[in-house]
C-alpha cells in the first residue's frame, strides 16, 4: 500500500517552536533563504522516521539530545507528528517514544527508518568524491548490507588471529628444535631424530641404550643405581638436575625485544588524547552491554528515560569511529599474553630451583638472590599486566638490570652445583652416567613440548584452513552480489545521467566493487573514449549530477515501497539548462513519489514551478515559501507568489536587502532564459556556474546579431539592456555582505528591480503573456504558445 | 528475500559444493546464522572447533 504524508506537525525541534504543514498527500516544494528553517523541517522528518539526525551523529560535542530541541524548550517537549493517508493514520515520535506503524505501512517504515530517502547537499558528493570505503558505506546503508560488513570483518579477524597463532607455534617449534639441537650437541630437525641421537650419545659413553622416550624415568633410575656413592645418591641426583636446568641462560634477549615492542605500542596508546578516546570505548562497550542485557529504557548513569534503540544505534556508530584505536588496544592485549606467560614460566623455574637448592647451605647467598629475583619478577609481571590494560608504561630499563642480576644468580648456582658435584669425587663413568641422566631428561621434556606444539600447530592450521575458506567464500559472494546490484542499476544511472546531460561524451558509468579490498566501491566513467575516475574529467556541476543520478538509481531499486523522497537543497552547482533536465527526470521517472524538495535558490524554485505546469502536475504539488524566521516564531511559511509580487511587497516594506536579493535572482533567471531562447553562445566555464555578466554580454550581443536592423523590437530590447546595465550594480551591492549597501536607498533598489522586470516583459507575448521563442528555420522570434490568437513575431537574420 | 538472506544462501551453497569443506562445520555455521550469532569471531571459531570434532567422530 502506498502511504503518503497528509500532514506534519513539529513541536520544539531544532529551529521550529511549532509548525503545521498540510500536504494532503502532495509533494512539497519549499523555498527559503539560508537559516530560515528549511533543513529543520527535513531534520524533523528524518527524526520522525529514524530517531536521529544523520549528520549530527558522530560529531564531537554535538548530540541529538542536546541540540535537537528548540533552544526555548526541553528535550521532553520535542514531538514530531505525521499523519498518513490512506486512513489518516496518526503517529508521533518524541525522545522517549517511537512510532509504531500499523501492518499496512510496514514496508514503508522498513525503508524510511534507514533514512535513505533523504539526499542532502553534503551527501551528494559522497557518491563521487569520497574515498572508496566511505562511498561503500554510503551505498551500503541504502542497500541494507552494513551488518554484512561487520560479519565479514569478524570472519577476517578470526582468519588473521589463527594465522597469528600459527606463526607463534612455528616460532616455538624453531625455538624448541634449536634448544634440542643444543642439548644433543648435533642438528635435530624433528622429534623422531631425538631417540637415535640420544642412543648415539649413550653408546659413545658406553651406557645402556634407551628404547623409547617414554622410558626415560625408568632408564634414568636404573643408570643412577650404577653410581657407587649410593648414600648420597639423592644429593647427586638433585645437583645433577640443577646443573641440567641451569645450563642455559634463564632470561634471553628475545623476551627483552618482545617487551620493547609491546612497550612501544603501549606508549602510543598512552598519549593523553588516545587514552581518553579509549576510555570512551570501554565506557561505550560497557554501556552497550548493560543496555542490551538489561533491555533498559532508563539510562543507568543519569536515570533519565532513553530511547533504547536510538541510544544503542548511536553507541554503535561511535564505536565504529573509535574502532581503529580499539583494534590497537586489542593487539596490545593479545601480544602481551604470551609475554606474561613467559615471565611467569621464568618465575616458576626460579621457584623450582629455589626449592632444590634449599638443602644446600653452600648456596645460601644464591637462595637470597633467587628469592629477591622471584619477588622482583612477580612485581614486574604485575607492571606488564597493568601496562596491558594501558595503566602504565613497561619499565624496560629496570627489567634489563634485573635480568642481568637474575641471570648472574642463575649462572652462579650452575657453577657452584658443578663444583659440589666435582667435590663429591665421582669417577669418570659416574660423571658420564649423571650427564646422560640429565641429557635424557631434558631431551624427553623438550621432545614432549615439541610434540605438543606440533599438535597445536596442526589444530590451528586446520582451523585456519576453514576460517580462510569461510572468509574468502563470504567475501567473494558478498562482492559478487553487490556488483550484481551495481550492474542492475547501471542502466538507470546511465539513462538518468543522459537525461541530464544529453549529447555529452560521457558513457559507461559504472560502480565497481574494488578488487582486493574488503568493502570499497569505485566509480568509473568513459569520457572521450577513456575510462576514468569522474573527478578527473568533469565539472563540479557534472559531479553533482552524477551523485544525484546514482542516489536516484538506488532509490528506484531499493525504495520501491516507499514513495517518500526528500531532496534537501541539493542543486547548487548545476546550471539552469541542466536543472530543467533534472525537472524532467524527476517528473518522468519519479512522478509517483511524494517529493519534498527544499531550496534557497529562487531560479531553481521557479524552474520547478514552471516544470509542474509543463508536465501537468500542478495539482500534485504544494508550493510554499519561507518568508521569514525568528527564534520565537520559527519559519513563517506562505503559499507561493510570483516573484514580482514578492519584490514589490519587499519594496513597500522597505526591505532593501530582501528586494535586492530577489531582484538579482530574478535577473539571473531572466538572462539565462534569454540566452536559452535566443541560443546565445555563452563562454564555456568548467565549473558550470555563470555570473550575470557572463551571460548578459553574450545575450545582448546575440540580440544585436540576430534581429534585423530597423526592427523596432531590437531597438526596444537594446534600450532595456542599457537601462539595466545602468542599475545592475544595485543587485550586486545588496546581495552580498557589503557595507556600502547601507547607503543604497529603497528607490535605487526599486529602479533596479523595475529594469529587470521591464526586460522580462519585453520578451513576453503582449497577447497571451507566454515567452517568445526563436524558430531558426523560420528565421523569426515568435510567441511560444501555439494557441496564441495574435502571436508576436519578429524577423531575424 | 532480502539481500542479506540472498548472500547467505549463496554463501552456504558454495560451501556445500566445496568437497573439502566439512558438512559438520557448515551446519554449525547455519545454526549461527539462524541464531543471529554469525557476527562474532569467537562463535565462528567455536563452530569450526565443534565441526572439526564431529568430523573426527565421523
Amino acid at each position: 500500500m502506498s502511504a503518503k504524508i497528509k500532514a506534519i506537525n513539529i513541536h520544539a525541534f531544532r529551529g521550529i517552536p511549532d509548525l503545521e504543514l498540510e500536504l494532503d498527500g502532495k509533494s512539497l516544494l519549499l523555498r527559503g533563504e539560508n537559516g530560515t528553517g528549511k533543513s529543520s523541517i527535513v531534520e524533523a522528518i528524518e527524526f520522525f522516521f529514524t530517531g536521529e539526525i544523520s549528520y549530527l551523529a558522530g560529531t564531537k560535542g554535538i548530540s541529538l539530545q542536546r541540540h535537537g530541541p528548540h533552544v526555548n524548550f526541553e528535550p521532553d517537549d520535542v514531538n514530531v507528528e505525521i499523519t498518513f493517508d490512506p486512513g489518516s493514520v496518526y503517529l508521533n515520535r518524541t525522545f522517549a517514544f517511537s512510532p509504531s506503524p500499523p501492518e499496512q505501512f510496514k514496508d514503508y517504515f522498513q525503508i524510511t527508518q534507514k533514512g535513505t530517502f533523504i539526499l542532502r547537499r553534503s551527501q551528494i558528493l559522497a557518491f563521487i568524491t569520497s574515498k572508496p570505503a566511505d562511498r561503500f558505506r554510503t551505498i551500503g546503508s541504502i542497500i541494507g548490507i552494513e551488518p554484512l560488513d561487520e560479519i565479514e570483518r569478524e570472519m577476517m579477524r578470526l582468519r588473521d588471529d589463527l594465522k597469528g597463532e600459527i606463526h607463534y607455534e612455528e616460532k616455538e617449534i624453531v625455538r624448541l628444535i634449536n634448544e634440542l639441537s643444543e642439548i644433543m650437541g648435533k642438528d635435530i630437525t624433528k622429534v623422531e631424530e631425538v631417540l637415535l641421537a640420544l642412543n648415539e650419545v649413550l653408546q659413545e659413553a658406553n651406557l645402556p641404550l634407551i628404547k623409547s622416550l617414554d622410558d626415560v624415568d625408568k632408564h634414568a633410575e636404573e643408570m643412577l643405581r650404577t653410581v657407587k656413592k649410593a648414600e648420597i645418591i639423592d644429593r647427586i641426583g638433585v645437583l645433577n638436575e640443577i646443573v641440567g636446568e641451569t645450563k642455559t641462560a634463564l632470561i634471553n634477549e628475545e623476551i627483552v625485544s618482545d617487551l620493547t615492542r609491546l612497550d612501544d605500542k603501549v606508549k602510543s596508546l598512552l598519549q593523553e588524547h588516545v587514552k581518553l578516546e579509549l576510555s570512551i570505548v570501554d565506557l561505550l562497550e560497557t554501556g552497550q552491554k548493560v543496555i542490551e542485557k538489561g533491555e533498559m529504557n532508563i539510562c543507568p548513569l543519569c536515570k533519565q528515560k532513553i530511547d533504547r534503540e536510538r541510544v544503542l544505534a548511536e553507541i554503535d556508530t561511535r564505536l565504529k569511529t573509535l574502532q581503529g584505536l580499539s583494534e590497537n588496544a586489542s593487539e596490545v592485549r593479545s601480544i602481551s599474553v604470551p609475554i606474561i606467560d613467559k615471565l611467569r614460566e621464568i618465575a616458576d623455574k626460579l621457584n623450582s630451583i629455589n626449592s632444590k637448592i634449599d638443602s644446600f647451605p653452600e648456596l645460601e647467598e644464591e637462595k637470597i638472590q633467587v628469592a629477591q629475583a622471584i619477588d622482583a619478577l612477580n612485581d614486574f609481571v604485575d607492571k606488564v599486566t597493568s601496562a596491558r590494560d594501558l595503566r602504565n608504561e613497561i619499565p624496560i630499563q629496570a627489567f634489563n638490570q634485573q635480568k642481568d642480576e637474575i641471570n648472574g644468580a642463575w649462572r652462579s648456582i650452575s657453577t657452584k652445583c658443578r663444583q659440589l658435584l666435582d667435590d663429591i669425587g665421582l669417577t669418570e663413568k659416574e660423571k658420564r652416567v649423571l650427564s646422560a641422566v640429565v641429557l635424557i631428561g631434558q631431551a624427553r621434556d623438550k621432545s614432549n613440548d615439541l610434540s605438543m606444539v606440533h599438535s597445536e600447530l596442526r589444530a590451528y592450521q586446520n582451523q585456519y584452513e576453514f576460517a580462510e575458506k569461510i572468509f574468502s567464500t563470504f567475501s567473494e559472494t558478498k562482492k559478487a552480489k553487490i556488483q550484481e546490484i551495481y550492474n542492475s542499476i547501471r542502466g538507470d544511472i546511465q539513462s538518468f545521467y543522459s537525461m541530464l546531460h544529453p549529447n555529452e561524451p560521457h558513457k559507461n558509468i559504472e560502480l565497481v566493487v574494488a578488487l582486493g579490498r574488503r568493502a570499497s566501491t569505485s566509480v568509473k566513467i568513459e569520457s572521450f573514449g577513456r575510462e576514468e575516475d569522474p573527478r578527473a574529467l568533469t565539472s563540479e556541476g557534472h559531479l553533482d549530477s552524477l551523485g544525484l543520478c546514482i542516489f536516484l538509481a538506488f532509490v528506484k531499486k531499493f525504495n520501491e515501497d516507499c514513495p517518500l523522497l526528500v531532496l534537501d537543497d541539493v542543486i547548487t552547482t548545476i546550471d539552469a539548462r541542466h536543472r530543467e533536465n533534472i525537472c524532467r527526470l524527476l517528473h518522468r521517472k519519479f512522478g509517483d513519489k511524494q517529493l519534498i524538495i527544499t531550496t534557497h535558490d529562487g531560479v531553481w524554485y521557479e524552474q520547478l514551478r514552471a516544470s509542474q505546469r509543463a508536465y501537468g502536475v500542478n495539482g500534485n504539488f504544494k508550493n510554499l515559501i519561507i518568508v521569514d524566521w525568528n527564534v520565537d516564531t520559527g519559519p513563517i511559511i506562505r503559499p507561493y507568489k510570483p516573484r514580482w509580487e514578492i519584490i514589490q511587497e519587499k519594496i513597500v516594506s522597505g526591505d532593501k536587502k530582501g528586494a535586492g536579493n530577489e531582484g538579482r535572482q530574478y535577473l539571473e533567471w531572466c538572462i539565462e532564459k534569454i540566452c536559452e531562447i535566443t541560443q546565445a553562445q555563452a563562454p564555456f566555464k568548467i565549473s558550470g556556474r555563470y555570473e550575470v555578466w557572463d551571460l548578459l554580454i553574450p545575450a545582448k550581443k546575440r540580440i544585436g546579431d540576430l534581429i534585423k536592423d530597423g526592427e523596432s523590437f531590437k531597438t526596444i530590447i537594446l534600450e532595456k539592456f542599457m537601462d539595466l546595465e545602468a542599475t545592475i550594480i544595485m543587485g550586486n551591492l545588496l546581495s552580498h555582505h557589503n557595507p556600502l549597501a547601507e547607503d543604497v536607498s529603497i528607490e535605487e533598489v526599486k529602479s533596479f528591480c523595475d529594469r529587470v522586470h521591464e526586460l522580462h516583459q519585453v520578451f513576453l507575448c503582449p497577447t497571451c503573456g507566454h515567452f517568445i521563442n526563436y524558430f531558426r528555420d523560420l528565421k523569426i522570434l515568435r510567441c511560444s504558445n501555439p494557441k496564441c490568437g495574435v502571436p508576436v513575431e519578429v524577423k531575424t537574420r | 528475500m532480502g539481500i542479506q538472506e540472498e548472500i547467505f544462501g549463496v554463501f552456504f551453497k558454495k560451501l556445500e559444493e566445496d568437497e573439502k569443506f566439512p558438512n559438520s562445520i557448515l551446519e554449525e555455521l547455519k545454526i549461527l546464522w539462524e541464531n543471529g550469532e554469525i557476527g562474532s569471531q569467537e562463535k565462528i571459531l567455536e563452530a569450526i572447533k565443534r565441526g572439526c570434532e564431529n568430523v573426527s567422530k565421523d
